[in-house]
């Protein structure tokens, strides 16, 4: 690790199953199997990211997707200086559970940089998801569409997230 | 009378002095075997009346001049004291490398064969076997992110996964105890994984990770907790504000490499010294 290389944690949550860790997996280097999101219920990755001129360590905490039994750990949201809502175009209710998310990081860590990931881009005609909902999203965060399966605007979400995360360091300080 | 010519005179006169024996007659190898091979009997009582004058005189010419002798006898001697000395020094190194091959063959073919199976560096698991304790690297990790602070380690090649195994470890720790519903000061204070072994010391805003190998003494946990302390005293401002840029920590750098400490086994030499 560079002395002077900033680094930032970055939470990735979302749903069961909208394809959080597959969005991410071609992107990132990390050094942990799968399994661990199944035991411990997190990933652990890094992507290095040039914004602004800057070069950015984001530390990206992949956690275990959300169903009926399985809720996300709140600690391992704590100290997030990032956050991405990810959700699955072809299950509307997967929308529902980014809002239910988003509510529950702000009780938790407070007012925290994030964005929408809408994913599954590339089956657009199978969407249940309609434009009103993302323009609804929009009103809360940026919304990007992304595709795991084709890679479309991935690395754009990151670049998304990191300036707003930048951004916020600026406004804090 | 000049004094050239007196020099010359008393030349002449010494001269005179002096016994002119006849030259020798010419004789064989042959006639010389044969009058060796027929000395007189009287020769023999010679010999014996002039071995005591003659010992007596060697005697006192070695009392008086003893450099001598050495002279003489040194090459000869120093030859065979040299070829002793060394008949015994290669002597004692065969028994000393004998020794040692009967001594810790086994050892180090157990060893050898550790390495194989484990797919490790022979001198790895050598260094393993001769090492009390090593503290090879150390983390300091901002508690409250999880992010790799400052990271110092005897092998360069550590470096770059560990803000990943920070993160990790910060998510163990808030697992532990969210599973068991310990309250927030609670934290891990070490991790077995056979003789590796990674003790954490907390503070209020950052973990000292310490990965040690071997039988650490608790000296090494003074060591590890004399240095959060004077971190935590000397950048409390920059850890409870942390943001992910470790730059205002440099100063603190010290400290860590500080806890890198080992110490060898000793040999059973060193031991007898």
């Amino acid at each position: 690790m560079s002395a002077t290389s900033l680094q930032k944690k970055i939470c990735l949550i979302g749903s069961f199953a909208v394809g959080k860790t597959s969005l991410i997996a071609r992107f990132v280097e990390g050094i942990f199997s799968e399994k661990y999101l199944t035991t411990v219920g997190v990933k652990i990755d890094r992507k290095v990211v040039e914004v602004e001129g800057q070069s950015v360590r984001l530390i990206i905490w992949d956690l275990a997707g959300e169903d009926e039994f399985i809720r996300v750990r709140q600690s391992y949201l704590r100290g997030a200086h990032g956050v991405f809502y990810v959700f699955d175009g072809t299950r509307g209710e997967t929308l529902e559970n980014v809002h239910s998310l988003i509510d529950r990081v702000g009780t938790t860590v407070g007012n925290v940089p994030g964005i929408a990931v809408a994913n599954k881009a590339d089956l657009e005609s199978e969407w249940e998801v309609t434009d009103e909902a993302i323009a609804a999203l929009e009103e809360k965060m940026p919304v990007v569409r992304t595709s795991a399966k084709t890679g479309d605007n991935v690395n754009a979400a990151f670049e998304t997230l990191t300036r707003h995360v930048l951004r916020s360091g600026i406004e804090s300080g | 009378m000049s004094r050239r010519k007196q020099e010359a005179d008393n030349a002449k006169d010494r001269s005179q002095w002096r016994i002119k024996l006849p030259p020798p007659p010419e004789v064989s190898e042959e006639e010389e075997r044969g009058y060796l091979g027929r000395a007189p009997k009287g020769d023999k009582a010679l010999a014996a009346a002039l071995e005591p004058v003659m010992r007596e005189n060697i005697v006192r010419g070695l009392k008086e001049n003893p450099a001598v002798i050495i002279d003489i006898v040194y090459p000869v001697l120093g030859r065979v004291v040299r070829k002793s000395i060394s008949e015994a020094i290669r002597s004692l190194i065969n028994s000393i490398e004998d020794s040692a091959r009967s001594t810790f063959s086994l050892r180090r073919l157990k060893w050898r064969f550790q390495a194989m199976r484990e797919g490790r560096p022979y001198t790895q698991i050598l260094l393993e076997n001769r090492l009390v304790y090593r503290v090879e690297e150390v983390m300091l990790i901002h508690r409250r992110t999880g992010l790799l602070a400052m990271h110092e380690s005897m092998k360069p090649e550590h470096g770059e996964d560990r803000e990943l195994v920070s993160g990790m470890l910060t998510a163990i720790e808030d697992f532990a105890r969210d599973s068991f519903k310990l309250d927030d000061g609670a934290n891990l204070s070490s991790f077995h994984f056979g003789d590796l072994q990674l003790i954490i010391k907390a503070s209020p805003h950052a973990l000292l990770a310490a990965a040690v190998r071997g039988a650490p003494p608790h000296s090494v946990h003074e060591v590890l907790d004399d240095a959060l302390v004077t971190i935590h005293e000397r950048c409390l401002n920059q850890l409870r504000n942390y943001d992910g840029d470790s730059s205002g920590l440099e100063s603190i750098r010290h400290e860590l490499r500080e806890c890198l400490v080992m110490q060898e086994k000793l040999r059973k030499k060193d031991k007898e010294e």
